[in-house]
């Protein structure tokens, strides 16, 4: 049995739906990311699970206890906000211990915790200062050890890098992975970030207009996107339209200017197919090796690769390429484009409803 | 705009400075040299200087009583304000709107209306046949004399006190992020502890504000004391105006003045520097 | 957690009729048929608002404080413009200085003013002279219109007129067709809340007015001390009403709560 399981969470704010049927379970030690732009409705189940949002319908398990209605004072979790929400008029030392206060923790065991916790996030002489006298990182930081410290069965973690720049972002990202390691805490994080959600998470759950539409751990969610939508908001993608024919016992899809072989499942002529290819699969060769010509229109350079927008029969294609030192490629430049079959996703085509 | 012209804000602000001159620190001036100068009854106020106004302010019986009135009246006026004011900021900080906005607009626009008429209508309500005695005759609670005492004064300072109360403790209540009182129930904190060492912690600022506002403003009111008070209940307000209006003995009367006007100042700016320099380095 | 209970709903009914009671027996009482201050239970009548329409005394009062708030406003206005623009929009070390003065009469007691202002006015022979009053008044009054100039000014966006020169407008007009837009419902709201404010003020007029001059709070004052009759509560209703008026016209160009929090 999972450690904490959502079964047919649905939420409601009048006549609109936010939430709809969210299942999911999550087992011990796991780390969870919700994937999705704004309004997908991931805070919102977040905020369910925290018990600060009614749940309209739908059942909340944790370790087989019905957490469903319970108060948010009597759920035990250990959540980092937003906007990190510590306690403004007091000390570092006293919002961390502020849980173990309320569970009746004896003070002597407190301080050591508190002291043992501070340790593992790096502010161990911090202790003194009050949150305004902090920086973005430290608060977060400090928002964690007090989530931490009570041994909560699952953490939970809304948008917790989000008000942070770019290069300490990716620093904490990883702290927060070793340390939830370390731990062993459950965790779900909220975040719309998705190279967030692919580099530290077990599974990634991408959602849309209130439904989930796809749960997998990050490279099959990457290399296996389901829908369109997945394909280009986790990682870039070209989407390639075709049919389906037969040819000797072989099936292709038909672009238009090329046809490919395809090794898809549960296909028949005829039907219509929208391919997912990922810039990187694509390799740039002599014009006439590879399925088709590209020109080159546009040159990206990103430090550790490049990105190329590439004119060709199908419209524009974008290829991904390593920096190995060389910087012999321009606009105007016409190659010849190859990619393996198997790198063709092929994506479903009804939409999310 | 920026600060290329150096003189820029000394032109702007000129006219301001030029009428608070003329207008605020001469007469201050004025009155403190005057309540210096020695008064005889017969020929009024002489060239000579003196420190004896001081001495008899502070020294005779009959000022203390006023005094004295005046500071336990302010007293219980803060004391019933807060008690009142500060649980019905945080109850409208909890409502839905429209009602908060409405229900705030009803506490906070007395204010806009005239100290003299809200005085009259307290001492409408408040006399011997009036909706008060009335009401406590009917439940067979009899009558009783509220008009021209001391409640009645009080009655009164607190209705016109209370938006000024109200209004630094609810600015307070805003600035609170409400994640900070989810956080703390995430942490197993029941609601009331919640209110006791998050919400309470962080309103106290604008808890001291105001009882300062109050504490001054009563101890300086004047008409209240006169509507409701009647002839024979002074207070300090009261005495400067008899001095200067009645006695003509105008260096007595600045005198008290003076001493109101220092009291008060202290009152406001020390004391507020001093808890608020805690609370800032916690709360900025 | 975060809904009232019916205890502190009821807390908040009893408050509302405490803050109300006092406006809303004035306005009954001004209704009765009797000499007595009683609250109409038969019939009503509006004697004693005639009464208050024919009383020289009362309208000479109302025509000085309306004339008086009039001028005392405008002058307020006028002078808290460039003084607020002063102070939020360059810095200067006497800054803090400034900001404390100019909001000064918040703190002072009002009848500290009053009797300070009685001994200039006797030293210079102004009593009696309407402008030296309407300048008493300005003083006490310039805070509230300046609060909310420098409250509009803090709150526009300097940007727009970053934006209106680099377009090629002159600093002349950035500043009549950008800045005096953004700024007009706080000098607008700034103006109304200084004339109620001059309207209102009973005690430093009490020692500044002289019998020629003599304001309307200050006349109410002195015949309530006298005697209590209905012509008060008409009066006094009549003020409320008048209140209500210039408070609906502040919450149309400005917002009441906004004025009255001082907030944004």
């Amino acid at each position: 049995m999972s450690f904490l399981s959502l079964r047919g969470v649905t939420k409601f704010y009048d006549q609109t739906c936010v939430v709809s049927d969210f299942n999911l379970d999550v087992q011990k030690g796991e780390f969870v990311s919700l994937l999705g732009p704004s309004g997908c409705g991931k805070t919102t189940t977040l905020q369910m699970i925290a018990g600060f949002v009614e749940v309209t319908a739908g059942e909340i398990r944790l370790d087989g206890n019905d957490l469903t209605h319970a108060k948010p004072n009597t759920r035990g979790l250990g959540i980092v906000f937003q906007s990190y929400a510590l306690f403004p008029h007091m000390t570092v030392q006293a919002n961390v211990s502020f849980g173990l206060e309320m569970r009746r923790v004896p003070k002597r065991e407190r301080d050591e915790r508190v002291r043992a916790m501070l340790d593992m996030v790096h502010l161990t002489s911090f202790g003194d200062r009050f949150p305004r006298e902090l920086s973005g990182g430290q608060r977060q930081r400090v928002a964690l050890a007090r989530a931490l410290v009570i041994e909560p069965p699952v953490l939970l973690l809304d948008e917790p890098l989000s008000n942070l720049d770019a290069k300490l972002r990716e620093e904490m990202q990883f702290e927060l992975r070793k340390i939830q390691k370390t731990l062993g805490t459950t965790t779900i994080m909220v975040t719309h970030d998705q190279s967030e959600a692919m580099s530290i998470s077990d599974r990634v759950v991408v959602m849309e207009a209130g439904k989930i539409t796809q749960i997998d751990s990050p490279y099959a969610l990457y290399e296996k996107p389901q829908t369109a939508f997945i394909s280009t908001f986790v990682g870039k993608a070209n989407l390639l339209k075709g049919r389906v024919v037969l040819n000797e016992a072989q099936y292709f899809v038909d672009l238009g200017p090329v046809k490919l072989p395809v090794s898809l499942e549960g296909v028949k002529t005829e039907d219509h197919v929208t391919l997912s290819l990922r810039p990187e699969k694509i390799s740039l060769s002599q014009t006439d090796e590879g399925y088709l010509k590209g020109t080159v229109t546009q040159v990206f350079f990103l430090g550790d690769r490049w990105l190329y927008h590439l004119d060709t029969a199908l419209g524009e294609l974008i290829v991904a390429g390593t920096n190995i030192g060389k910087n012999d490629i321009k606009e105007g430049d016409v190659f010849g484009l190859n990619w393996p079959t198997q790198a063709m996703q092929r994506l479903q085509e009804h939409q999310v409803n | 705009m920026s600060t290329f012209k150096p003189s820029a804000p000394w032109l702007l602000s000129g006219p301001a400075q030029l009428v608070f001159f003329l207008m605020l620190l001469v007469p201050l001036g004025l009155t403190f040299i005057l309540s210096f100068n020695v008064f005889d009854h017969a020929t009024g106020i002489k060239n000579e200087y003196t420190l004896e106004h001081y001495i008899h302010v502070l020294s005779d019986e009959y000022y203390y009583g006023i005094f004295w009135r005046t500071l336990w009246i302010s007293l219980v006026t803060t004391a019933l304000c807060l008690l009142i004011g500060a649980p019905q900021a945080y109850i409208l900080s909890r409502m839905k709107s429209p009602w908060k906005s409405i229900f705030l607009l009803i506490i906070l626009a007395p204010l806009l209306v005239s100290v003299v008429v809200r005085a009259f209508g307290w001492s409408i309500l408040l006399g011997p046949n009036g909706l008060v005695n009335v009401t406590t005759n009917y439940i067979g609670l009899g009558t009783f004399k509220i008009l021209y005492t001391e409640t009645a004064i009080i009655i009164a300072l607190v209705h016109i006190m209370m938006p000024f109360m109200v209004i630094p403790i609810w600015t307070s209540l805003q600035k609170l992020d409400p994640a900070v009182q989810d956080a703390a129930l995430s942490l197993s904190a029941s609601p009331l502890t919640t209110l006791r060492r998050i919400i309470f912690p962080q309103i106290l600022p604008g808890m001291l504000s105001g009882s300062l506002i109050v504490f001054g403003l009563s101890a300086s009111s004047f008409a209240i004391p006169g509507l409701l008070g009647g002839r024979r209940l002074k207070m300090a307000a009261t005495i400067v105006y008899d001095e200067y209006l009645h006695e003509l003995n105008w260096p007595l009367g600045a005198t008290i003045a003076i001493i109101l006007l220092v009291a008060n100042l202290i009152i406001m700016l020390s004391y507020n520097r001093a808890i608020e320099g805690r609370y800032r380095k916690a709360l900025g | 957690m975060n809904k009232n209970g019916p205890l502190s709903l009821i807390f908040s009914a009893i408050v509302i009729v405490f803050m109300l009671a006092p406006l809303v027996i004035v306005c009954l009482v001004a209704f009765t048929p009797t000499n007595t201050l009683a609250i109409p239970t038969d019939r009503i009548s509006l004697r004693w608002f005639e009464a208050v329409f024919r009383h020289s005394d009362l309208m000479t009062s109302f025509w000085n404080s309306l004339w008086l708030g009039l001028c005392s406003a405008t002058i307020a206005t006028a002078i808290s413009i460039p003084a607020g623009l002063a102070l939020t929009r360059y810095e200067f070390k006497a800054r803090g200085w400034l900001n404390g003065l100019f909001l000064s009469p918040l703190i002072i007691p009002h009848l500290v003013l009053g009797v300070a202002l009685l001994r200039m006015f006797s030293l210079i022979d102004a009593r009696g002279s309407f402008a030296w009053l309407a300048m008493a008044h300005v003083i006490i009054i310039i805070p509230y219109s300046l609060r909310l100039v420098i409250a509009a000014s803090v709150g526009t966006d300097r940007t727009c007129e970053q934006a209106a020169l680099s377009l090629g407008a002159s600093r002349m007009t950035v500043f009549r067709r950008v800045t005096v837009p953004m700024l007009l419902p706080g000098i607008t709201g700034g103006w109304l809340l200084a004339f109620i404010s001059s309207f209102d003020e009973v005690t430093m007029s009490i020692f500044v007015t002289a019998p020629s001059t003599v304001t309307l709070p200050v006349r109410m004052y002195m015949y309530a001390t006298e005697s209590i009759d209905p012509l008060m509560a008409a009066a006094s209703a009549l003020m409320v009403v008048f209140t209500a008026v210039v408070m609906l016209l502040l919450d149309r160009i400005y917002g009441l709560d906004k004025v009255l929090v001082g907030g944004k």
